[in-house]
């Protein structure tokens, strides 16, 4: 199991676009991927259960990983974060 | 808007009116037949003010414009000088089209759910009668009882079933509108009907009617439902309303079915039954003609009552009947006309369905192949009446008789026997095989098989998502937005708005609520997940002009408001205010879109579960 924590710096937080794209680099691997904020976790690979935790800019959340390619999926992950300009 | 302006750049971008080969309007889109699409410049349209979008579907060219496109459609006829007598003939066809079609396409898709109970049903009628025929069965036997009733039940209480479906589709509570057609079949009632006495309500009059295995009356009693529910539940505080609405619903309702419905129902019959019976009398082959054609048409609307008694009447005074014979006519023409579909379509559901209705038919049973094939697709049913009349024709021409009260049909054929009888095996063999040819070769259109596909994927008895707000229905693939267009989100449906509440498409809990108010996260009581989001990048008004009325985890009903939002400011703030209803968990469904293009308090998507294979 791998985690990694990021610090939101988006304006509108984790929303649509972003959320999306977030969503749909998490679902191509396998492992289990969970997000978690304010000791809320939710299925990363669901957008309902992304948006639903209503993560703001400034928030600090903690992405966890758990399967075979873990490494992988939280490297694209943290990618994704960075190219959508979520996080640093 | 400026009609004029905007239909001269429509007019001038669609490749000039040299492109056009036909034009016509919808309630919100202009549609066009274009020579050459290619010629015309998409993009530029589409940035067209008071252009919603530009929808290529069905081999159309449509534009989206929303309600005032019947100004900008004439201001293009003027501008192009499209012959007016074409377009308006067009566009009133469509609309007049449109009343018949829709009421056609109610009624069958009432009874699509349970078509196949029904033809099962019908096959145990048929089998039995055939059994008894044989002499292998006897109508006083236990075995035959109970299985008469296996199969008569469904059509008996017919009401009741189709109670059930339209209230689903008219998004009326479905157990009320099941009560009020119970009560119409209730057994005293019916008693009360077979001996002719008139019953009084609260002084009223209330003609006897037999309401089993009758159609409009309760399609009807359901429609008027859908308006008085609404009402009723305005008036009653949430608390009570689960069961004040019901006790009004039915106090009302009941009543008012029995003294309008039946004694409308009972007058056109008389008036028919008289007038048919008048003009066997002087001209049989005319007689036979009539019954011949519209003897199923007179079913469907339960006009066809009080034929019974006078054909039994004639059988008590003469001993025979002379319109019985001509139904059979009637009858095998719905027969032939389902073989004619069964030869034909390549649809395995239709072949199915229309191989058992050919059975069923021979039997005497023809609902369904009337509800599931014939009406549905209106060519063949119209084939059936032709041939029907002609059949009939020839059998008053030989002055058939029947000599005993059955069910017409195949079997029945005993019961002609003697003078006459070469007219009936004559004029029911020409109804059936002259159905069957002219369905064939005549009864299928292109469009109709179009329009086939997705009725029959209303079949299921899927969950249904409704319009959360009124206005202009756009396919998700169009709106202005790229994540949500490419349905990278999951599939959905968007609607540009003409108000400013939203409502709950869905009964469910609220899943997800933004403090910016402008996006809601469902998920209905069978799993749906929806994400409704009002407008484009509208997350930038940071909560300005929306105002969220629920709270995270509250349950919702269909229509509860759950957002508000000043549609006018939105969209003077520059925004674009198309509202996109999202289903986040659209893989594990059979999405139908509707065909409509106006959203008011109707379903817009419809899911079936995908089974795994």
């Amino acid at each position: 199991m791998e985690k990694k924590n990021f610090h939101i710096i988006a304006e509108t937080g984790i929303h649509a676009r972003p959320a999306t794209l977030l969503v749909q680099a998490a679902s191509k691997y396998n492992s289990d991927i969970t997000l978690t904020f304010n000791d809320k976790s939710v299925n990363l690979k669901s957008i309902m259960g992304v948006m639903s935790l209503g993560v703001g800019q400034n928030a600090d959340v903690t992405i966890t990983a758990d399967g075979e390619d873990e490494t992988d999926a939280l490297a694209a992950i943290s990618d994704a974060m960075k190219k959508e300009g979520l996080a640093e | 808007m400026n009609y004029e302006e905007i239909a001269a750049k429509i007019l001038k971008n669609i490749g000039g009116k040299e492109n056009i080969n036909t034009a016509w309007h919808c309630a919100t889109r202009l549609r066009f037949k274009l020579l050459d699409e290619n010629k015309a410049k998409t993009e530029t349209i589409e940035n067209i003010p008071g252009v919603i979008t530009v929808v290529k579907s069905a081999g159309q060219y449509q534009i989206v414009i929303g309600n005032s496109v019947g100004k900008v459609f004439d201001s293009l006829a003027d501008q192009a000088g499209l012959e007016n007598k074409e377009n308006q003939a067009a566009s009133t066809n469509e609309k007049k089209d449109s009343l018949v079609n829709r009421f056609i396409a109610f009624i069958s898709g009432t009874f699509t759910p349970f078509l196949g109970a029904m033809a099962g049903a019908g096959i145990l009628k048929g089998l039995l009668a055939l059994l008894v025929a044989l002499g292998w069965l006897k109508t006083t036997s236990g075995t035959y009882e109970i299985w008469y009733a296996a199969g008569d039940a469904l059509f008996n209480f017919l009401p009741i079933f189709l109670a059930f479906t339209a209230a689903k589709r008219l998004r009326v509570n479905q157990f009320v509108a099941v009560a009020l057609a119970a009560a119409l079949v209730y057994p005293t009632l019916v008693t009360v009907a077979t001996k002719s006495q008139t019953l009084h309500f609260l002084g009223v009059p209330v003609v006897p009617t037999t309401y089993t295995s009758s159609v409009i009356p309760i399609l009807l009693a359901v429609w008027v439902l859908s308006y008085l529910q609404p009402i009723l539940d305005r008036i009653f505080p949430d608390a009570i309303r689960n069961i004040f609405t019901p006790l009004f619903s039915l106090i009302i309702m009941v009543p008012l079915t029995l003294i309008v419905v039946g004694p409308i129902g009972s007058g056109i019959s008389n008036l028919l039954a008289n007038a048919v019976s008048g003009v066997y009398n002087f001209a049989p082959i005319i007689a036979g003609i009539i019954m011949g054609a519209f003897w199923q048409v007179f079913v469907i609307f339960g006009v066809h009552w009080t034929f019974v008694p006078v054909m039994m009447n004639n059988i008590a005074k003469m001993g025979y009947d002379p319109l019985l014979p001509i139904l059979a006519a009637a009858v095998l023409s719905q027969a032939g006309a389902a073989l004619g579909v069964f030869l034909k379509t390549k649809d395995e559901k239709q072949k199915t369905l229309a191989g058992s209705g050919v059975v069923t038919g021979i039997f005497g049973i023809t609902e369904p192949i009337i509800y599931g094939i014939t009406l549905k697709m209106k060519r063949p049913f119209v084939c059936a009446v032709i041939a029907g009349g002609l059949g009939g024709a020839i059998i008053g021409a030989f002055k058939a008789k029947a000599s005993s009260f059955t069910l017409p049909s195949l079997l029945a054929l005993p019961t002609y026997l003697g003078k006459g009888f070469i007219g009936v095996i004559i004029g029911i063999s020409v109804a059936f095989v002259l159905a069957a040819i002219l369905t064939y070769f005549f009864g299928f259109e292109k469009s109709s098989s179009q329009a086939t596909v997705s009725d029959q994927n209303l079949s299921q008895t899927g969950e249904l998502v409704t319009a959360p707000v009124t206005g202009t229905i756009i396919p998700l693939t169009s709106v202005h937005d790229q994540v949500f267009a490419s349905e990278a989100m999951g599939k959905g449906i968007a609607i540009v708005p003409t108000d400013g509440t939203l409502k709950s498409p869905v009964a469910g809990t609220v899943s997800a609520v933004y403090p910016t108010g402008h996006a809601i996260g469902l998920i209905s009581d069978s799993g749906i997940e929806v994400l409704l989001h009002i407008g484009i990048d509208t997350v930038k008004l940071n909560g300005k002009y929306f105002k969220t009325l629920v709270k995270k985890e509250q349950h919702v009903t269909v229509n509860q408001e759950l957002i508000k939002f000043d549609l006018e400011k939105i969209k003077q703030a520059g925004y674009d205010p198309t509202i996109m209803l999202v289903i986040t968990n659209s893989k594990q469904y059979q999405i139908t879109a509707t065909q409509e293009t106006v959203a008011k308090n109707n379903w817009l998507l419809q899911l079936d579960t995908k089974h795994d294979h």
